[in-house]
Formats: C-alpha cells, sequence, structure tokens
C-alpha cells in the first residue's frame, strides 16, 4: 500500500474505532483528574491508540492472556474490556473492575492483567504461556512492554526461559521513545534486535505509520506465536501526553512535532469518518462519565489479602508421620511430598536451578523426580527472578507451580514477583486462587557463610497476601504442602537446612502431648504441645522450622535439671501471624520464650510478643532469642557463637523461670 | 605393644557433601569377615546416600550403633586380623538404654531410698514427685534394691564366677608378678594402678619440670605447672583447672594434701545464684607442704616456707612463713642455713 492508495475505509474503521474511543476516554480522564474526581494518578496512552487496536484486534479474548503496563487503559480498551467498569475503578465507584483496588495500572478482567511494576510480567507471561501448553489449552501470552523496560534485567530472565522453553508468548514492546522524563537513547545502546535474537527470539521492529500495515503484520506475528514460539515484536509510537499527569518536562518543540507525527490525529483532521467516530466517542465517554458518577461510592471495608477457601484444618493433619524405613530423612519426606503434588495433579511444575538428575537440587531434595517427571521437573537458568515470576504466571493460569531457590539468600533476587505481583493476585486481581509455593532452604549452621546461611524469612514477613510458612522436622512434608496449595495463596516456605539432616519426629516431645487446634480459614495452624498430665506449664516455648530441635534439646535438659514444665508451640504459619494459642497458653504460663535464627528486635518473636501483649490480661515476662545481629560467619566456632543454640535457650529460659510474671 | 587393627574407617568427606551423616544401616555383622570392596555400612547426610567400603580384608568391628550422627572423619568401623581380636578389643559404644528420663532430683530420691525402677515402666518422664509418690504409697519404706549403673541387682546370683575365671587367673597372676617386682626392687607395696606406671613417666605425661614425680592417685585437674625435682604424693589434688596453678621447683605435696584454684561454696549456698568462685594459687620454690593439707583458691606461698601437718590455708604468706593450724596462720619464720634448717616461731 503506498501514500497514493489509501487503505480501504472498512480496514481504517476497524483500527479507528477503538482507538477514537481510547482517546477520547482518556482526554477525559486528564479533564476528571484536573477536576479532581480521579485521585492517585493515571497514565495514559494518548498517541499510541492505534497499536493497541492494532494488537487487539488479534486478540482471543477469551484464551489469550495479556499483562500490561501502566499504560494499559488503551490495551484493555481494544480487548473488549468495558469502559464503565475501568471509570468506575478510577473513581471509586460501584461496578469498578477490581472493587477500587487496583486504581488506574493495576487492571484485571479475566485473562488480562495491567501491573504497575515493570519486568517481571514478561516472566509472568512465560509462566501463563507455559501453563496453556501444559494443560493443552488454545492461546497465547503476550507481555506489553515499554522501552524503560528495557533497562530492567527481569526482562532478560524471562526472555531466556521463554526462549529455552520455546514458549507461545509474544513480548509487544511500544518504544515511545521516552522512559518517564528520560529519553530513550540516552539509556539504550547497541542493536536491540541482535540484542533479543542473542535469546534464541524472533524479533521484528515496526512502525505504526501505517497502521493498517502495522495490524497486518501483528496478525502473522500472532500466528506464529500461536504455532508455539515466542516472539518479540518492537513497534516505535510516541506518547503525546505526560508520563502520568502532568509532569511532562519534554520540550515543548518535542512534544509539537510528535503530535505532527500522530497516525490517529491525522486520521480524525484527514478522514471525516474517522473524524464522526471521534465526535460520537466523545459524546458517548461524557454519557458514561455521568453514569459513573451518579453511582454510588465503593464500600470503604478493606476485606482479606489472602483468599479464604473453606474447609477446616487441624495441627494433627500435619504432623510428622511415623519413621519407615525408606524414608529416613526430612529430606526423603519433602521429595516424596514433591512425588505425591506431581502424580496428584498432572500438571504441576516444579522449577528451580539445578533440580533435574543427577545432580538433583543443591540439597538432593529433587532427586530423582526428573526421571518420574521429566516434563514438569524443569531445571532454569540462575534466574530467581523469573523462576518465581514464571511459576506466578503458572499459579494464576491454574497451574500448581512449585519452585526452589537453591539458597533462600538468593530470595532478594526473587522479591519483585513474591512481592509486586503474586501477592496482589488475590486482593487487587480478585484471583480466588494462586497455587504457588516458593521454597526457600534457609538458615546457618554448615559453615556456608554470609550469603548462604541467612534466615531472610522477615523480609516477607507483613507483606499482605503472601503467605510464609516453615518446615519442621515435626511436620509431614506431603500434608503442610498439600494444605498450602489447597490454601492457595502464594506461599513462602522455609525450610531451614537443619530440618533436611533430621529425622521426621512424629513422636511428641517429652512428657508433651498434642493438642490439636484448627483453623477455618486457609490458615495453617501452629502444633501446640501441652504436659500430658493435664497441668499448666511454666513456660511457653514458641519455635519454629530449623530450631525445633535447639528447642528441644533445652527443654529435655531443663527438665532434667530443673524439672521444668513446657507449653510448646511450634508455628506453622509465620505469616500472617496465629497468635490465640500462644497467648492462650501464656496466660496459664505468665512466661513466654520466643526462638528462632533471625536477628531477634525484628524476628517472628517481636510479633509474636507483641500480639500475645496486644491481647494480655495480666503481665508476663518474655524473651526472644535470635542470632546475633551479625552476617552469619563462615568459621564454625564463629558461626556457633552467632547462632542460637541450646545452651543458651537453657540459660535465658532458667533466668526466665526465675522471674515470676510481670518481672524481667 | 597395644594390639591395632589392620584399618580404621572413617565418614568420608567427598561423598559425605556435608558435615556430618547417620549410619543408616550396617551392611555387614559385627566380627563379620570382610572382602576389600565389600560395602560395609550405609551413611546419609542431607546430600547423599551412600556406602562406605573396606579397602582392607580382615573382621569387621562395628564402633556405633545405627542411626548415631557422626562426624565427618569420625571412625566408625575398624578392620581386624582375626575374630577374637575383632571381639574382645575395646567395649563396643552402646547405644543408649531406653529408659525413661529421669530428673536430677528424682534421681537423688531413688538413690537416697533405693527405690526400684521398676516402679516406672512405661513411663518416658519420671519427676521428683513421681518418686515421692511411690515412696508414700510404700510408707516411706521402699524395698531396697541394689543397682548399679542403671541395672538391677540381683543379690542372689552367681557373682563368684568372674573369679574362676581364666582371664582373671592370668591377671591375678600378672598382679602378683608385679608386685613381687615392685617388693624386690623398691621394696615397698603400692596400689595396683601404680604398679602400671612410673611416677617420673606421669609426672613428664603431664608436662612437669625435670626430675618430678606424681603418684597415679593423684587427681590432676586442668594443667597445673609443676617444676623441677618436686615430689607429688599419693592421694593429692592438684586443681590447675578453675585458674593457674603454679608450683616451684623442689616443692612436695604431701601425701593426702589438697591445692586448689576454686570452690563452690557461693554456688552451693545461694542455689546457683552466684558461680563457681575461681583464683589462681601459687606455690614457691622449696616448699614444703605436709600431709593431709588443704590450700584454697588464691593461695600465694612465698619461697622456702613450711606447712604443717592438718593446715587448712588460705591467703597469702610471704617467703620464708612457717605456716599451720585451721585456719593457717604464721606460726614463725624458716632459716636456712647451708644444710641447716631451723624453724623459728614467732
Amino acid at each position: 500500500m503506498t501514500a497514493q492508495d489509501p487503505p480501504p475505509d472498512a480496514a481504517v474503521l476497524a483500527l479507528a474505532r477503538p482507538a477514537v474511543f481510547i482517546r477520547a476516554f482518556e482526554e477525559t480522564l486528564l479533564q476528571l483528574f484536573a477536576g479532581g474526581a480521579l485521585a492517585g494518578t493515571v497514565h495514559t496512552c494518548l498517541g499510541q491508540e492505534l497499536v493497541a487496536a492494532a494488537l487487539g484486534s488479534h486478540v482471543q479474548v477469551d484464551n489469550d492472556a495479556l499483562f500490561a503496563t501502566h499504560r494499559g487503559h488503551g490495551h484493555y480498551l481494544a480487548t473488549s474490556g468495558p469502559a464503565d467498569a475501568l471509570l468506575a475503578e478510577m473513581m471509586g465507584r460501584q461496578g469498578a473492575l477490581c472493587g477500587g483496588r487496583g486504581g488506574t495500572q493495576h487492571l484485571r478482567r479475566g485473562r488480562f492483567f495491567s501491573s504497575g511494576v515493570q519486568g517481571a510480567t514478561a516472566s509472568l507471561a512465560t509462566g501463563f504461556a507455559w501453563a496453556l501448553r501444559q494443560k493443552g489449552e488454545p492461546g497465547i501470552a503476550i507481555a506489553i512492554l515499554g522501552d524503560g523496560t528495557l533497562g530492567a534485567g527481569a526482562l532478560y530472565e524471562a526472555l531466556v526461559l521463554a526462549g529455552c522453553g520455546d514458549l507461545p508468548v509474544l513480548f509487544f514492546l511500544e518504544h515511545n521513545g521516552w522512559a518517564m522524563s528520560t529519553e530513550a537513547k540516552r539509556v539504550e545502546r547497541g542493536d536491540l534486535a541482535k540484542r533479543i535474537e542473542g535469546f534464541g527470539i524472533s524479533f521484528a521492529r515496526s512502525s505504526d505509520q501505517d497502521p493498517v500495515a502495522l495490524c497486518d503484520h501483528l496478525g502473522r506475528v500472532v500466528e506464529r506465536v500461536r504455532a508455539g514460539h515466542p516472539f518479540f515484536q518492537v513497534v516505535d509510537t510516541r506518547r503525546l501526553g505526560a508520563h502520568s499527569k502532568g509532569d511532562d518536562t519534554r520540550p515543548a518543540s518535542t512534544i509539537e512535532t510528535l503530535w505532527r507525527e500522530d497516525p490517529l490525529s491525522r486520521w480524525i483532521a484527514e478522514r471525516p469518518s474517522v473524524g464522526a467516530l471521534y465526535a460520537d466517542a466523545r459524546v458517548a465517554v461524557e454519557g458514561l462519565v455521568r453514569d459513573v458518577q451518579a453511582r454510588a461510592p465503593l464500600d470503604p471495608t478493606p476485606g482479606n489479602a489472602w483468599p479464604r477457601p473453606p474447609g477446616e484444618l487441624t495441627s494433627a493433619a500435619l504432623l510428622a508421620r511415623p519413621s519407615g524405613v525408606a524414608n529416613q530423612f526430612m529430606v526423603d519426606r519433602i521429595r516424596t511430598a514433591l512425588g505425591e503434588l506431581l502424580d496428584r495433579d498432572r500438571n504441576a511444575i516444579l522449577l528451580g536451578e539445578d533440580i533435574v538428575d543427577p545432580y538433583g537440587g543443591a540439597f538432593r531434595v529433587t532427586r530423582g523426580l526428573s526421571a518420574r517427571f521429566p516434563d514438569r521437573v524443569v531445571a532454569t537458568s540462575i534466574s530467581e527472578s523469573a523462576i518465581v515470576g514464571v511459576a506466578t504466571g503458572l499459579a494464576i493460569a491454574g497451574v500448581p507451580a512449585l519452585a526452589e531457590l537453591m539458597f533462600a539468600d538468593f530470595a532478594t533476587l526473587a522479591a519483585d514477583p513474591l512481592v509486586n505481583h503474586a501477592a496482589k493476585m488475590h486482593y487487587v486481581y480478585g484471583l480466588s486462587r494462586c497455587p504457588m509455593i516458593v521454597r526457600l532452604p534457609s538458615g546457618g549452621g554448615r559453615g556456608y557463610g554470609p550469603t548462604h546461611s541467612q534466615s531472610l524469612e522477615t523480609l516477607f514477613l507483613g507483606v499482605p497476601g503472601l503467605r510464609v510458612v516453615s518446615l519442621s522436622a515435626r511436620h509431614e512434608p506431603a500434608a503442610l504442602l498439600a494444605a498450602v496449595l489447597a490454601a492457595g495463596a502464594p506461599t513462602v516456605l522455609i525450610e531451614h537446612k537443619r530440618v533436611y539432616a533430621d529425622t521426621p519426629r512424629a513422636e511428641p516431645p517429652l512428657d508433651l502431648e498434642l493438642h490439636d487446634v484448627s483453623t477455618s480459614t486457609g490458615d495453617l495452624p501452629p502444633l501446640v504441645y501441652l504436659p500430658a498430665d493435664g497441668r499448666a506449664g511454666d513456660v511457653t516455648l514458641v519455635t519454629h522450622g530449623g530450631m525445633v530441635d535447639v528447642a528441644e534439646m533445652a527443654m529435655k535438659d531443663l527438665l532434667v535439671s530443673d524439672e521444668l514444665r513446657f507449653e510448646f508451640i511450634v508455628l506453622t504459619q509465620l505469616w500472617p501471624l496465629l497468635s490465640d494459642e500462644v497467648a492462650a497458653s501464656v496466660a496459664r504460663t505468665g512466661r513466654l520464650c520466643v526462638l528462632e535464627e533471625t536477628p531477634a528486635p525484628y524476628g517472628v518473636g517481636s510479633a509474636v510478643i507483641a500480639a500475645v501483649a496486644e491481647s494480655a490480661r495480666r503481665p508476663f515476662a518474655a524473651r526472644a532469642i535470635g542470632a546475633e545481629p551479625v552476617p552469619i560467619p563462615s568459621v564454625r566456632s564463629l558461626e556457633e557463637r552467632v547462632l542460637p543454640n541450646a545452651a543458651r535457650l537453657v540459660q535465658t529460659i532458667r533466668q526466665l523461670a526465675r522471674n515470676s510474671a510481670g518481672e524481667s | 605393644m597395644a594390639p591395632s587393627p589392620l584399618a580404621r574407617i572413617v565418614v568420608p568427606r567427598a561423598v559425605a557433601g556435608d558435615d556430618r551423616a547417620r549410619l543408616v544401616e550396617w551392611c555387614l555383622a559385627d566380627c563379620a569377615a570382610v572382602v576389600p570392596g565389600t560395602p560395609i555400612a550405609v551413611l546419609s547426610s542431607s546430600k547423599a546416600t551412600f556406602e562406605v567400603e573396606a579397602e582392607q580384608g580382615g573382621f569387621l568391628r562395628q564402633l556405633c550403633p545405627v542411626d548415631r550422627i557422626l562426624e565427618v572423619g569420625d571412625p566408625f568401623a575398624e578392620i581386624w586380623s582375626s575374630v577374637p581380636e575383632a571381639a574382645t578389643i575395646a567395649p563396643k559404644t552402646s547405644p543408649a538404654a531406653d529408659g525413661p528420663v529421669i530428673t536430677e532430683k528424682a534421681r537423688r530420691l531413688i538413690d537416697a531410698h533405693h527405690v526400684s525402677l521398676d516402679h516406672f515402666r512405661g513411663r518416658t518422664v519420671v519427676r521428683a514427685e513421681d518418686v515421692e509418690a511411690i515412696l508414700h504409697q510404700a510408707g516411706g519404706a521402699a524395698a531396697p534394691v541394689r543397682r548399679y549403673a542403671g541395672e538391677t541387682l540381683d543379690p542372689a546370683a552367681d557373682w563368684d564366677a568372674a573369679l574362676g575365671s581364666e582371664e582373671f587367673a592370668r591377671m591375678k597372676a600378672m598382679l602378683t608378678g608385679l608386685r613381687r617386682r615392685m617388693k624386690a626392687k623398691f621394696d615397698r607395696h603400692v596400689s595396683t594402678s601404680e604398679l602400671l606406671g612410673d611416677r617420673r613417666e606421669l609426672a613428664r605425661a603431664h608436662g612437669f619440670g625435670e626430675g618430678s614425680s606424681v603418684y597415679d592417685e593423684c587427681l590432676i585437674l586442668g594443667s597445673p605447672q609443676v617444676g623441677k625435682h618436686c615430689w607429688i604424693g599419693p592421694y593429692t589434688v592438684l586443681d590447675g583447672f578453675h585458674a593457674p596453678l603454679q608450683i616451684g621447683d623442689y616443692s612436695s605435696v604431701g601425701a593426702g594434701s589438697q591445692i586448689y584454684t576454686h570452690n563452690t561454696i557461693h554456688r552451693v549456698l545461694t542455689g546457683g545464684r552466684v558461680g563457681t568462685f575461681s583464683m589462681a594459687t601459687t606455690i614457691g620454690v622449696r616448699v614444703f607442704i605436709s600431709p593431709l593439707c588443704v590450700l584454697g583458691p588464691g593461695v600465694q606461698i612465698g619461697d622456702g616456707s613450711f606447712v604443717a601437718t592438718g593446715s587448712f590455708v588460705e591467703g597469702r604468706f610471704p617467703a620464708g612463713s612457717y605456716l599451720g593450724g585451721n585456719p593457717a596462720r604464721r606460726l614463725g619464720r624458716v632459716e636456712v642455713d647451708g644444710h641447716r634448717v631451723a624453724l623459728i616461731p614467732e
């Protein structure tokens, strides 16, 4: 097609109709914002509407997943998202798309997602595409990117996994030349095509100057992805408006040039049919605003950050089963548990670094599983962000995802997909399930030093929507993992490395018996052990995970030397914190000691003590014991000094026991 | 020469991949014949389960029970050249007894009242109150039970069998031989343990100075610094464990004398609120400590002093002191003039 031979009106109008509506809608948003009717922020895609329309025309809304950016209104509207729900979302009115929780940049409808943090969405799309292939469902996943995202490492991790997995995911980069106030050419070097092709992913770069030709091209690209291969498409376009509201610092002359180059403005000016559509769209949007403004405001109840599946869970169901011959160690039980999960759900995926045979994972947890499930136990590159991002994508597509990070210390590299994406799936995006477990081999005691010995669970405590669970040798991994997946929230599973080498502890600790506790909200109940003779304990001792054996050694010593009676609580779930049983116990004992391997002042112990204090009716004495606040040293003698041990615990509890309640 | 095994088998680091491993099972019975290259035991670390093979043939001596957690480098088996050697050398480490956990308080009551452990069969824990309940039921007079190392002993059993054994006869003959030697060469009788060693060798082994000797019956705590040509008598106590203990050259510690660097008086009287008291004790050169003296922590006795029999010494005394009594006081001074020694009362 050439300039002398304009495209037929039908093709133009098919693209122009959604594009002018997007433009009218967003221009109105800016007016509403200026008038104070919208709170927070708003990012418009003025100038990029035809790109959204061209892509949207090839999206199968029921099959394809789309992960848009903060500048996502256009993609939402171009893939038949109802405009009133979006406007209500931003205005806080009834009928809001995400109940007012997402606002302008966190939208979800069906398989359409948008997010205010860029980079990891590429992994989410990759995971979703993997899930579709795994389930044999039609559809592809599309990750919308901006040129600013080319600076994000998470993108490249996703490209490694998508390329190696040859997955049906389209990376769709709208290059508008500006990352907020930074011009792209200041931060881009080299040949982008070569950069992307280096991942084994086909690449094309197009312009939106001829929208109809672009649309045709995108049709071919999408077909290629539907055939089962990743593709990276760049479309050069422009942003006419500010990054968000009135924060445009670009020179006026630059902006004028952009307006002159804007194909939609040209169509509106030069094609009466498009001009008419635009006029109609403005009227329609005015009506929309009146309709939404007339609606009642949203109920301001905060709601629940975690899904609350029906059904009761008892602590007895989570208890380690007596030792058999074959499963001597906890590491074997975890392996069995993962195998059972993969057996039970024929789509479930296990992914992580070095997890396939013959290596079988750094701690041999997954040894033998890749032989049984060759397609579903997958070793990845060293890409912690993508491992967790892909797991999130799998999970939101309904495929249970079991991700292993080689060391908990590496979770810092995967914090974004966990905190900014997975954790928001229920509350913000309204998904009832995001069945994923990120297993974190944690803790010291092996001389691995400052970056392979940390207990970093505290990083994730306090992130609403994430569940943090700690496995101990008193838990049966199969029961625990099944319960976690059934609860449906993205979960960080703390696996202390000491637990691997422990044997399952099925018998209650000396002199104690299980006091069964149940929950009915998807939360995982603690294991509560009370004196077998039914009398109150002298001290409430609370711990979790790898400190269970230390606690039990100390309890035995103190029983023999001081005849102390304990009420012993092994926390299963660290966050959200379940403190009722602890509070009930402290009401009986008047003394509370919490043992963990993180430095005490900001650990689980502080939270437990605070929670108990808030509900306590009488004074109690408390101690929190954790590691010394230094990085974990490598040399054994130093490490032993830094980590909590039974001798220190004995000493502390003895002191505590001498105090009557309330003294300290 | 003490018999030694042909090979000692340790936990290998390369395969364990970790610092510890658990002994999962023995592939061969204790004393079984071992062919080189056959697996002896299965071990499991957190990272790997692996078999350890014998490199040398012989007979297996298991050194620990199944389920024991071993450190890398720990020996857990030996290969001996013959079955009798394998079977008779070094008692095997026995697995922990499966009886109840008995608290210290309960243990004291059990011992004081000779309470039979049969009363607590099936229990996991025995506290003082449980023992008291038994005593109460029995009206304070539980049947006396004789026990040794946790085992109830039947007075009617044939305890004299050991005396009739061949080993006993051999051992007795050997000891008699050593006693005869002691009488013939040194004209004295000493305790059985003293027959087997040499006082000077023992002193050297503990790093005492040249020409010093110490009886086997001396309780040596820690590493006391004992000078040259000292004589440490039988039934003595040298406590160099809690704080440094120094004894100068040519000093002598008489039979039954005890030199301490610690006491637990405050710890006991406060029920543990105060810790053990410890302080360095220093005995100068040429100090004569007579038999049956007790020197407390922190004592300093200057050179050339004399401590009379039966003294209990605390405090510091200058050189040339003549001490005695309980508590010991300075009774006078010691004057040495060439070969002449005088104790001069003050």
